[in-house]
């Protein structure tokens, strides 16, 4: 039985605003997160997927962009129709962010004990020696060796892997339903990616929390995702099961981002970058943004945006060459 | 930390000593040194005796080292016109100004700390258009000048509060707002720029996405950290203030080491001035090894 | 996130700054032809209209249109004269402060090292230093005068050039095509003139214009105190020195060249902030 989906992105379009012009970001895309799910959001930087994240927290950079249109709903509410003071009441709360870069998501000039009390004060009420006992159980969970300590460092005192580790204990500390982790180990080194995204999954697991992880590496969303959307110059080409993306994958984009990660269980030992560039948000033409970089693009690919189309299973996909309709 | 600080404290002590080898090559190569340090009455046989103490037939350097000597025991010589050793002038002088650009460091920052933040916080709106003009009004309109139209509103006009001299704290409002006035313009473009490179941070996006409130988010989180730019700069600001007090005394006829300076230069006494100066120096130096030396308290990455 | 933070504010329509623009022109036409527009002779004495109100108020004259001072002078002619001192100073001080700080800022960016050091240090301590003593001093020692006050001035302008062209040398030595040049084998003077000069010219015509506002204002206070240009030369802050005393009764003797120095001033830094905006959206700093 499928879980109900808890957060319901609709058609949802975001404008950017540069001194070349408006340019549509992400446009027109759709996906779900269902309870207890983790959903990987997977494309190049300049896709749109982390002004996608923002939008959802309703924290993307204004003036510089806007909602252009769709829908956003959590647990049935639209969050584009929420007040601000509303919003606010949802942050941190029912949806909570874990951010690319620990080394600078935190306030360098509070103690990691303020800034965690901070959440559970705000959240859940908690003061006092009762707010620490939680903050040491949170720091616990989340396997950093020494909690009490790291209450009372700095962030310059603690290393990367040890910031994300607060980071999400932050995130957490609100018992959030949703979390949205962007690019939360793209600042890492290798090994404690490894161990972070583990840690991540066991959570997820653990408390059954939705997740949004939002990624340019198809390895970590073989370790953390159940779903994978695909996204390229600001739309949706795939949606899929995790181990459908990697067994049979559909759209050509995807297959490309296959051919292109280096994996040590293939014997060929041959990389194939995509060519070409990503389109830039300020030149986007209609048609499939894909097209031009695309082997297989057919004249109709750059005049129309193809629509979703089924490909298997629970695999959604937007190619003219694949699927039926 | 701490060979941090004896850099910096080597540092003062070499602008101390710059300031004085300029005050002193000054004094003893322009003219006739002896007329500028001995009252014009005073007997050939004092200026013999000045001759021969100062060493002024000898090469510039031996007459410095006489100086300096005399300067680390207190000695700025006599002032020429009231007789008294300049450093008990210039000593008992001194407080009132300090008090007095204390006072109007506090107001500046009163004032454009709210209007720098604000500008910063409501980019492009209206708090931000009053913070550049308010920015572009402090740094065209001469502080002296800021003084007199007070004197004329306030004093001679409204009669509200006195126009000169000491007393009441009522004497201190319209010098120390002048005084504020001279600064409040670059504090609010330093906070304004500093602030919203702070809100541009990803921490403050972690702020806002803990559910915080924008007041919180932007009074706690980014005005902490827009604050540390603003503190190294105050031993400069405390520079400039104290620079302008010289103007703004003699406009409030307020009896303060500006105030002395400003007599002595119209009577030539130069001792007396030579003294002030080193003391402007002395103050301005150690307040900057001052602010130097707290800057950990409010950033604790300096602290480590 | 790497896409907006690339991405600047919706694009806002960038107006001439014209009354800056205006001001700032009319007032180098004044200072250049103030021999022949001003009503009367700046330093004539005219005991019988001393103190004249001016035009707007009772007792004013058209003959003297902003009143006349204690020894009669007309303030108009002596704020049209006046100008010509203030942007004279002025200028003397940035073509001094401006080439030596150029030129060392130069040498210290692209030497590095020992040199760099030394210059820095010894600008810090000139922008640490109150010019208003220095001058106090030299008015003392040598004699206040035109000189001496563009010499004062000059010696605290050189440390913010010097500073300015330090920073835009080392961003700009880091570039691939003085790299390039320097594999194909130019010399550092060579470079500095061909290829790093040229793009810090936006900054420099920025910096001077916004120096131009803070150097009338020191001048005129330097002169206020009687350490800057001496009587009875039709200087704005001596005006409003001599006014000083008639605070009470004659407000404008030293209300009118204040309003002078707000106005010139005011377009001056108007006019350098757009330039800044326009030109060199980098130096936001200064």
């Amino acid at each position: 039985m499928e879980a109900a989906p808890l957060l319901e992105v609709e058609n949802l379009s975001v404008d950017v605003f540069g001194e070349r012009g408006v340019g549509r970001a992400v446009d027109g895309i759709s996906f779900t997160v269902r309870r207890g799910e983790a959903l990987g959001l997977i494309g190049e930087s300049g896709s749109g997927k982390s002004l996608t994240c923002l939008t959802v927290m309703r924290l993307n950079p204004s003036p510089s962009t806007r909602v252009a249109g769709g829908m956003l709903r959590l647990d049935g509410n639209d969050l584009l129709r929420l007040g601000e003071d509303e919003m606010r009441s949802y942050r941190g709360r029912r949806i909570a962010m874990v951010l690319q870069d620990p080394m600078a998501a935190l306030n360098p000039v509070f103690r990691i004990g303020d800034q965690i009390g901070e959440a559970l004060a705000l959240h859940r009420g908690l003061r006092g020696a009762g707010q620490e006992k939680v903050a040491l159980e949170l720091l616990g969970r989340l396997r950093v060796p020494d909690p009490a300590r790291t209450l009372r460092s700095f962030p310059h005192q603690l290393s990367g892997g040890m910031r994300q580790r607060v980071v999400s204990a932050i995130a957490l500390a609100g018992q959030p339903e949703l979390l949205i982790a962007d690019e939360p180990t793209t600042a890492l080194d290798v090994t404690v990616q490894a161990a972070y995204l583990g840690l991540l999954r066991q959570l997820q697991r653990e408390s059954s929390l939705a997740v949004l992880f939002v990624t340019h590496d198809l390895g970590a969303i073989a370790r953390v995702c159940d779903r994978v959307a695909v996204m390229y110059g600001g739309r949706i080409v795939e949606v899929a099961d995790v181990g459908t993306v990697f067994r049979a994958p559909s759209h050509p984009y995807t297959q490309a981002l296959l051919r292109s990660m280096p994996d040590v269980t293939r014997r060929s030992d041959r990389l194939d970058p995509i060519p070409g560039q990503p389109p830039s948000v300020f030149a986007r033409k209609q048609g499939c943004p894909f097209a031009p970089r695309c082997g297989e693009a057919m004249p109709r690919c750059v005049e129309e945006m193809p629509p979703e189309r089924s490909a298997g299973p629970g695999q959604v996909v937007r190619c003219w060459a694949r699927g039926a309709a | 930390m701490l060979p941090m600080i004896a850099s910096r404290a080597l540092q003062a002590l070499l602008t101390l000593l710059l300031t004085s080898v300029v005050v002193f090559v000054l004094a003893r190569t322009s003219g006739n040194p002896v007329d500028l340090v001995l009252p014009p009455e005073a007997t050939a046989a004092e200026r013999r005796i000045f001759i021969e103490r100062n060493g002024l037939d000898r090469p510039l350097p031996v007459q410095y080292a006489v100086f300096l000597g005399g300067v680390v025991q207190g000695d700025f010589g006599m002032s020429i016109r009231t007789r008294q050793p300049a450093v008990d002038l210039v000593l008992e002088r001194l407080p009132r100004t300090l008090i007095l650009a204390t006072a109007g460091l506090f107001i500046a920052l009163v004032i454009s700390v709210p209007i720098g933040v604000l500008a910063a916080a409501r980019r492009a709106g209206f708090w931000d258009r009053f913070g550049q003009g308010f920015a572009l009004l402090g740094q065209s309109v001469p502080a002296f000048w800021l003084g007199i139209v007070l004197i004329l509103v306030f004093s001679v006009h409204l009669q509200w509060l006195p126009s000169s001299g000491t007393g009441g704290w009522r004497n201190y409002v319209l010098p120390a707002i002048v005084l504020g006035w001279s600064i409040s313009a670059g504090v609010v473009r330093l906070l304004r720029s500093s602030m919203l490179e702070v809100l541009g941070t990803e921490f403050i996006k972690l702020a806002r996405a803990k559910g915080l409130t924008e007041r919180r988010v932007i009074w706690k989180h980014a005005l902490w950290n827009a604050l540390i730019p603003v503190i190294t700069f105050i031993g400069f600001m405390y520079g400039v203030i104290i620079a302008s007090a010289v103007v703004v005394e003699v406009v409030f006829g307020w009896p303060g080491l500006g105030y002395l300076a400003y007599e002595s230069t119209l009577w030539r006494d130069f001792p007396v001035l030579q003294c002030a100066v080193l003391a402007y120096t002395a103050v301005i130096v150690t307040i900057n090894l001052l602010v130097d030396i707290c800057y950990g308290l409010i950033d604790p990455r300096v602290r480590a | 996130m790497s896409l907006a933070a690339g991405v600047a504010l919706p694009p806002r329509g960038r107006r001439l700054p014209w009354v800056a623009l205006t001001v700032v022109a009319l007032t180098i036409l004044v200072a250049a032809s103030a021999g022949w527009i001003a009503p009367h002779d700046p330093e004539a004495i005219d005991p019988i209209n001393a103190t004249l109100p001016p035009v707007f108020l009772d007792g004013g004259t058209s003959d003297y249109l902003l009143g006349t001072d204690r020894l009669g002078r007309d303030i108009l002619s002596r704020i049209l004269h006046g100008a010509r001192l203030s942007l004279g100073v002025a200028a003397v001080a940035l073509a001094l402060g401006g080439s030596v700080g150029t030129l060392l800022g130069l040498i210290a960016g692209y030497r590095g090292g020992w040199a760099d050091a030394l210059i820095m240090r010894l600008a810090d301590t000139f922008l640490a230093f109150p010019s208003v003593l220095i001058a106090l001093v030299l008015a003392v020692t040598v004699g206040p005068g035109f000189w001496v006050v563009a010499l004062v001035l000059g010696l605290v302008l050189w440390a913010r050039f010097a500073r300015l062209v330090r920073g835009e040398v080392l961003s700009w030595k880091a570039r691939d095509f003085v790299a390039l040049a320097r594999v194909a084998g130019a010399g550092g003077p060579y470079i500095v003139l061909h290829h790093i000069l040229p793009n810090i010219v936006n900054s420099l015509v920025v910096l001077c214009t916004l120096q131009v506002g803070w150097a009338i204002v020191v001048e005129a206070s330097l002169t206020f105190l009687g350490a800057g240009i001496p009587p009875p030369a039709p200087t704005w802050g001596g005006m409003v020195a001599e006014g000083l005393d008639f605070i009470e009764t004659a407000w404008w003797i030293s209300v009118m060249p204040g309003v002078a120095i707000l106005v010139v001033v005011f377009a001056f830094n108007l006019l350098g902030d757009w330039l800044r905006d326009w030109l060199d959206p980098q130096l936001r700093s200064v």
